[in-house]
């Protein structure tokens, strides 16, 4: 008992807080959703949000008895906490119910749950605990592959799943990689190649090379202030030469047309031109990061194209397009103007609770799950909104300050962890609803209807609390 | 440590970065819900409703332009569940003809599906059904009447062929991959499911402006973004509808299957398959009574027996049978074979019916002598080395005929019918320890041959055409879209001289002239013809009949047959030979309108022929219609 108290006394207080407001904030909006002016109690267990109500109480119970497990306990079965989940990850993939188009979902009796939601744990848990291992090591060539690979394994496993959003919430942990100090091109290229073949796929070829380039010239531009703190005269010479070509590519290209490529070449050979002026400079570095982008935009044009023309087979492709929302296309279209009129329609204070008419209609498809945050923005406003994303980016931010003051790495990569996947899973899910992510369909965490989800990002959010109350120790 | 700084510095960059995407969310959210109107004029305490419009499916036409398939409007109530406020549900029950267990169940069903949205409450009212009830229909809060236009058809025929229309199932919708909805129709069978692509046309969309009450206020930019739907494709078809009608009515009453093709092009001119049923049964609100009226029928009238009635051909084989003996050289045109009586094996015999000796293979044919074909079984065998290359080389020659295999006719589910492999004996006699005489009644279309209809008549207009065939086929043309028709124009080679046909020919002329088929003979017309009698373990036998006319430049190739109707002379020779006359002459002769008048009466089954529910538009309103709608074919 005098343990167990003095774990209260240590747990976060400021993040069990903003855990719970997010809780009583979910069921709210739930409620609201299913909420049936004729029928509805709050107190009524068969209705969605009385189901909620449920998993937020058996997500407690398992929560608070997390806080009394040893902390030693989760660096000691990182790893086999991570192979079982691997197991049931291949398991899935050959038993799975296929929902919506994805087999990521496991049935155990009448309960559904998906194995993703606390994959996610468990594989925080195993890079905390590799990378921990490593820490004060060289990082050498394999100790690298083996990071990329804990990360990289299990979302490959979930990509086969037909499961896209999952997948990019795992890609979230290049957060975490960079933070413990890996090289930032490393990351980069990295987080590029799986970025690009997604974003390809969604919005073809063009308007990814656009973005790799305006990411270059961003990149280039940072680096020639350096070169003009530096060595005034040249660096100003190269910055007027290469703002110039910028505009000659974005009047020459007219940003999307299908001359592009050539004039991409053309850029290409300007800044090379660029580089011979100035390559003396000792201060300025250019030669990788354009081959890197040279390597991707050659991918990005041609390599996707490649490989969904005559390495994959037509319904392969379709699978892949289906899942990424491409060929549903009119579809996914209504759901999203559907859901920015419901947003829009809040105004600055909104309609009030329970009377947003447009979640009252169920104007908004999936809105108990993927497009929630419509709820929000109908009855709150812009407000609700705004208040309830800054509860959000405190948490989010709160969780860092806790990976900060943590003495072992391995607490410190496993509080990164959940805070990149609470962020990336904000980040798509607000980010679509508001139309400026194509629709991928990830719930919004306590928030969204969904027992799995509830309970795993508690369980994600407890195991933080109680290695953080032994923020003292040194956990390996 | 200066590397370790600089890690640590990350953190900020993180940080920043998460600040700035949230950032950028706010500036969103404050130009969506502040700033832009644009979303909140449209929403305004509304909605868009996107609702689908149904094109027209296509129209069918028979080969000389009749009409024979069209859509009717008709109406289905629709339901929201949430508008349903204070409504007399007994008066509501009363208008609508429905009970009371009825209206629950389906006012639960709807609010399950959304309390807001719209539901069907009945489906397919015809418009005087609609048009009693219109009327009250303001009454009723909630309840509205939506267009979905039901088939038609205007002969009460052909209904296997055509086949059915229905809604989807959660098969077809995910078969689709996203094209089919909920409550959409699709063909089931027939040419309207072999057609499916090119009749059902293109779904249109409208966007309904609604209000929060769920009522429509006007269309989204006054309909500028709505797609209209494409009309199906209107499609010509092979058949003769009349032709089709008057051998449905001959065969009525009577269980068995005919199937008359065009030699020289492969094109169907009627296919029947009885018991038959009115297409007009499976159509409206009366559909599923009467589907399940018809599933439940004994005698199977939902059963298409033109394609998947398995029969041993019997006797009708002859001829082909003839034709692959004299391609192997085993059987000349001069050859003749004693008949004792039947053909003698040690301890058994196949009977014979008593005739004059067959001195030749047209005498063979016309006399239809059992002996006669057991022989050439039996010599077509012995000129093969060993008796499996020889039952090998039995079903490569049939495969080539159709038989065995599938036609490849445009009607879904054909079946192949059956040609035994030499594995088959290995299986009874053991390996290598059978020959041709345990197999020789194959010769005379027995043992293990089976065959369905269709395979038939496609022998005969092979027989007719001397050698070669077209796939049968029953379209003839589709609006816009002649490509299809390709596979159709290949002619299909069978591998036989023509040479040879001459005499088969002649030989199932002289069945007619002098044969077991007299009672096919048609003034003016020389009909070549075979009778069978397909043996049937279960009762009486098969009546077989196929036949082609004229002898030279054929204009159709007829087989049919009658289950339980006895010889083949008895009633598939005559009914075979009025559709002969009927198609070539167009009209009966008088000195036959007695036997015609017989055949039509002749009832050969327990379970009479089934009746619709509702009856069937009258021949008047169907004319009438038919006036209306045929001026708008393109």
């Amino acid at each position: 008992m005098r343990e167990k108290s003095s774990i209260m006394q240590n747990v976060d207080q400021l993040a069990i807080g903003l855990y719970f407001a997010l809780l009583v904030i979910g069921l709210l909006t739930v409620f609201a959703v299913s909420y049936d002016p004729d029928t509805s109690r709050f107190f009524n267990f068969s209705q969605t949000h009385g189901k909620q109500m449920v998993w937020m109480f058996i997500s407690l119970i398992v929560g608070f008895s997390i806080l009394t497990f040893d902390s030693t306990f989760f660096t000691k079965f990182a790893i086999i906490l991570y192979a079982v989940t691997i197991g049931i990850f291949i398991l899935t993939f050959l038993v799975a119910v296929d929902i919506n188009g994805a087999r990521s979902w496991l049935q155990v009796g009448s309960f559904q749950f998906q194995p993703a939601e606390f994959g996610k744990t468990t594989t925080a848990l195993m890079l905390a605990k590799y990378l921990s291992i490593i820490t004060g090591q060289a990082r050498s060539f394999k100790n690298k592959m083996i990071a990329y690979l804990i990360i990289g394994v299990p979302m490959g496993i979930i990509v086969l799943q037909s499961d896209v959003g999952s997948a990019l919430v795992y890609g979230s942990l290049v957060f975490v990689i960079y933070r413990e100090g890996f090289p930032v091109y490393e990351v980069l290229f990295v987080l590029f190649i799986g970025l690009c073949f997604v974003f390809s796929m969604i919005f073809g070829g063009d308007p990814v090379a656009v973005f790799l380039s305006i990411t270059i010239w961003v990149w280039v531009i940072f680096n020639s202030f350096k070169l003009i703190r530096k060595e005034k005269i040249k660096g100003i010479i190269f910055l007027v030469l290469f703002s110039t070509g910028i505009l000659l590519f974005l009047l020459g290209g007219e940003l999307l047309t299908l001359n592009m490529i050539a004039v991409v070449t053309g850029l290409l050979i300007f800044i090379f031109a660029a580089y011979y002026i100035v390559r003396k400079l000792k201060y300025f570095k250019i030669w990788w990061p354009v081959l890197i982008y040279i390597a991707l935009l050659g991918f990005v044009i041609f390599g996707v194209e490649y490989i969904t023309t005559s390495l994959l087979e037509d319904y392969q492709v379709q699978r892949i397009e289906t899942l990424l929302g491409i060929s549903d296309d009119a579809d996914a279209e209504y759901n999203v103007t559907q859901s920015k009129m419901t947003i829009g329609s809040g105004g600055v204070i909104g309609k009030g609770y329970l009377n947003g008419t447009l979640t009252q209609s169920e104007q908004v498809p999936e809105q108990s799950t993927d497009f929630i945050f419509c709820t929000i923005g109908e009855e709150f406003g812009f407000l609700g909104t705004f208040i309830f994303l800054l509860v959000y980016l405190l948490f989010i931010l709160r969780i860092i300050f806790i990976a900060e003051r943590q003495r072992s790495p391995f607490s410190r990569v496993y509080a990164y962890c959940v805070a990149s996947f609470f962020f990336l899973q904000i980040m798509i899910n607000v980010g679509m609803t508001i139309g400026l992510i194509p629709v991928i369909g990830i719930p919004l965490p306590f928030i969204s209807y969904g027992g799995s989800s509830v309970l795993a990002f508690s369980i994600l959010v407890f195991i933080l609390l109680r290695i953080d109350a032994d923020r003292l120790l040194i956990l390996r | 440590m200066a590397i370790i700084d600089n890690v640590k510095s990350r953190s900020y960059i993180i940080q920043g970065v998460i600040v700035a995407i949230f950032v950028v969310f706010f500036i969103r959210l404050f130009y969506l819900q502040i700033i832009d109107d644009t979303y909140k004029q449209i929403a305004d305490d509304r909605g868009i409703r996107k609702e689908q419009v149904d094109p027209d499916r296509g129209q069918i036409f028979d080969r000389k332009g009749r009409l024979i398939v069209y859509n009717e409007p008709s109406y289905k109530l629709m339901v929201v569940p949430s508008q349903v406020i204070d409504i007399d549900t007994v008066r509501f029950c009363e208008i609508l003809g429905v009970d009371k267990p009825f209206f629950i169940k389906k006012m639960k069903e709807a609010k399950n599906f959304s309390r807001v949205r719209e539901s069907v409450f009945l489906s397919q009212m015809s418009a005087e059904e609609f048009g009693s009830i219109e009327e009250y229909l303001y009454e009723f809060k909630g309840f509205y009447a939506a267009l979905s236009p039901v088939r038609k058809y205007t002969y009460p025929a052909a209904a296997h062929l055509l086949g059915y229309v229905a809604e989807v199932d959660s098969n077809d919708i995910k078969k689709s991959v996203g094209y089919y909805r909920n409550a959409d129709v699709i063909g089931k069978s027939g040419v309207e499911k072999s057609y499916e692509k090119l009749l059902r046309g293109e779904k249109g969309y409208r966007n309904i402006v609604i209000d929060r009450f769920g009522r429509e206020v006007g269309l989204l930019n006054n309909g500028s973004e709505d797609i209209a739907p494409v009309a199906g494709k209107n499609l010509t078809l092979t058949i003769d509808i009349e032709l089709q009608a008057y051998a449905e009515k001959l065969l009525a009453n009577k269980r068995g299957a005919l199937v008359a093709i065009e030699p020289s092009t492969g094109e169907i001119l009627a296919l029947v398959s009885t018991p038959a049923y009115d297409p007009n049964m499976l159509v409206g609100s009366a559909r599923n009574k009467n589907f399940a009226k018809l599933a439940l029928n004994k005698e199977n009238p939902l059963n298409n027996r033109a394609l998947s009635g398995y029969y041993p051909p019997g006797s009708t084989f002859k001829p082909v049978m003839a034709a692959l003996g004299m391609d192997v050289g085993s059987l000349t045109a001069d050859q003749g074979y004693n008949c004792p009586g039947g053909y003698v094996m040690s301890g058994h015999k196949v009977d014979c019916h008593n005739h004059p000796y067959a001195s030749n293979v047209e005498l063979g044919i016309g006399h239809s002598c059992n002996a006669y074909f057991c022989y050439t079984f039996k010599y077509f065998m012995e000129a093969h080395n060993t008796p499996v290359e020889g039952m090998q080389d039995f079903n490569d020659k049939l495969a080539m005929w159709g038989i065995g295999t599938k036609t490849g006719i445009d009607i879904p589910n054909e079946r192949n019918g059956n040609v035994p492999d030499p594995e088959d004996y290995d299986k009874v006699y053991g390996k290598g320890r059978w020959k041709a005489s345990n197999c020789v009644t194959l010769g005379i279309g027995q043992d293990k041959l089976i065959v369905t209809p269709l395979q038939s008549a496609n022998s005969m207009a092979i027989i007719a055409n001397g050698g070669y065939f077209y796939t049968p086929h029953v379209l003839k043309y589709a609006e816009d879209a002649d490509t299809v028709l390709n596979k159709f124009l290949v002619r299909r080679e069978t591998g036989i001289s023509d040479s040879i046909f001459p005499y088969i020919q002649h030989g199932m002329a002289g069945a007619v002239n002098y044969g077991t088929a007299r009672i096919a003979q048609i003034d003016s017309v020389q009909v070549c013809g075979k009778t069978g009698t397909a043996e049937n373990p279960h009762g009486k036998s098969h009546s077989w009949f196929s036949c082609f006319a004229p002898e030279k430049n054929p204009q159709i190739a007829v087989a049919i047959i009658v289950e339980n109707g006895g010889w083949g002379a008895t009633y598939a020779a005559p009914i075979a030979s009025l559709i002969t006359e009927m198609y070539i002459n167009g009209k009966i002769s008088e000195k036959r309108k007695a036997l015609e008048q017989r055949m039509m009466d002749a009832v050969l089954i327990d379970v009479p022929q089934p009746k619709p529910e509702v009856p069937a538009d009258s021949a008047k309103q169907v004319q009438q219609v038919q006036a209306a709608l045929l001026p708008k074919k393109q």
